[in-house]
């Protein structure tokens, strides 16, 4: 039997190991370019008792996106990272797409906005990595590939599927391309019997419709709520 | 032998019935006479190791009255169909799949027929007692179109005359389906912190 060549193993594996070092080294480099971009959000009741913790990314100066169901039933809003904390108000919301974007008011936030290109798809493949608080753990890197595309009827990219890992919390959170631009908001993950590692992120596109689509749905709320209530000045 | 164990076996086999669902016995469905106002199905499955049924009510949106359009006539057995249904009106069909060891899985979907157009309905289902069925709009033979306009019913226990569905707003239900995996929020769950009307 022929003797396994020693000197070529020993290249391969230090040629491995050259190669896992640099990759290391990018996603680290990576983590500390976008980091700053992804905050943790966490809302309270009137009483200020917490209610959910979910995460937000920097897309404009004082301005991040987050799901709106990490809002829901929030008095009160703050975005943390380490010991900052600053108060946030709801500026726009997109119900029916779950975006709901955040203002902080406070001059001292100066946290970095993300870059994204709404006019970029992504590719099924495509090496990503995503930032979030996953049951509040503050800060948490994973990585994974954009599985799939999934389409709407009117062959509008509708959610990006990816396999890298998200949990509760990490809604609201960056999934983005090694070069750290955004590519989507990390908002859910399938769930049951025999399921495994299907999460979902809205496209980043959405985020230059999220202006117009807040107003409408904002005029649509408060003349529903001045309809209703002039119909009950009226019977009373 | 004594008594008591006939009483105990007999006892056995109606504990056991009680576990299992009534069947009731469902009239044949009776298609709308061909014409502007009706619309064209075809039902498909492939074999299924079990007995599958395709189910369709005379008032879709509250589920009562129903009428088996198609079904295998044995278990292991593909069915296939082609009848027409009401255009223009809520259509609710139910497809019923019960496998080789009982088990039953039931699924319905409401949709609102259009006049003269084609569906296909393929029904699937496997083992382990999940089921369900597609719904296409095949009016043009060379594509294969999800009807857009279609809600998963919510199913409650099958009785003899009453409601296989919860009784549903119609309207809401579509809208729901027709924005999937969305969160299911209103502006009022957002109330304490909504921001001022826009400016028109």
């Amino acid at each position: 039997m022929k003797k396994p060549d020693l000197s070529a193993c020993l290249f391969f594996a230090l040629c491995c190991g050259v190669a896992t070092s640099a990759s290391a080294l990018e996603t680290e480099q990576l983590f500390r370019k976008i980091e700053p971009s992804v905050w943790l959000v966490r809302s309270a009741d009137k009483g200020g008792v917490p209610l959910a913790a979910g995460s937000a990314v920097v897309i404009a100066a004082r301005r991040l996106v987050t799901n709106c169901h990490v809002l829901k039933q929030a008095a009160s809003v703050l975005v943390i990272k380490g010991k900052n904390s600053f108060a946030a108000r709801l500026d726009q919301v997109d119900l029916e797409r779950d975006l709901c974007l955040l203002a902080v008011d406070d001059e001292k936030f100066s946290a970095p906005a993300v870059r994204y290109n709404a006019g970029t798809l992504p590719v099924i493949g495509q090496h990503i990595v995503t930032i979030g608080n996953p049951a509040a753990l503050e800060m948490s890197l994973t990585d994974g590939l954009i599985s799939r595309l999934q389409y709407d009827d009117d062959k509008q990219l509708d959610a990006i599927q990816f396999s890298a890992p998200i949990s509760l919390g990490s809604s609201g959170g960056g999934l983005f391309d090694t070069d750290g631009y955004l590519l989507g908001i990390t908002q859910r993950q399938a769930v049951g019997i025999g399921v495994q590692n299907l999460n979902f992120a809205l496209p980043v596109a959405w985020l230059d419709e999220l202006k117009a689509r807040s107003d409408q749905q904002l005029a649509e709320h408060y003349s529903t709520r001045r309809t209703a209530a002039q119909g009950n000045a009226a019977k009373q | 032998m004594k008594p008591i164990a006939p009483l105990l076996i007999a006892l056995a086999l109606l504990l056991s019935a009680g576990c299992a669902p009534t069947p009731v016995k469902v009239p044949d469905y009776v298609a709308p006479p061909e014409g502007p106002a009706s619309a064209k199905i075809q039902v498909r499955s492939p074999a299924l190791a079990g007995n599958g049924f395709l189910h369709v009510f005379d008032d879709g949106a509250l589920c009562t009255g129903p009428h088996q359009l198609a079904s295998s006539a044995t278990a292991t057995k593909a069915f296939n169909a082609s009848s027409r249904l009401k255009a223009g009106e809520p259509s609710t069909l139910l497809f019923h799949y019960r496998n080789v060891a009982k088990k039953h899985c039931r699924v319905a979907m409401t949709f609102v027929p259009e006049a003269g157009r084609n569906y296909l309905a393929t029904a699937f289902a496997n083992e382990a007692t999940s089921c369900g069925f597609i719904l296409f709009d095949i009016t043009d033979p060379t594509e294969l179109k999800p009807v857009k306009r279609r809600a998963l019913r919510t199913l409650i226990p099958a009785k003899d005359q009453g409601a296989y569905c919860r009784k549903a707003d119609l309207e809401a239900e579509f809208a729901k389906a027709a924005r999937p995996n969305r969160s299911n929020m209103k502006m009022s769950d957002l109330a304490d912190i909504l921001p001022p009307e826009p400016a028109k």
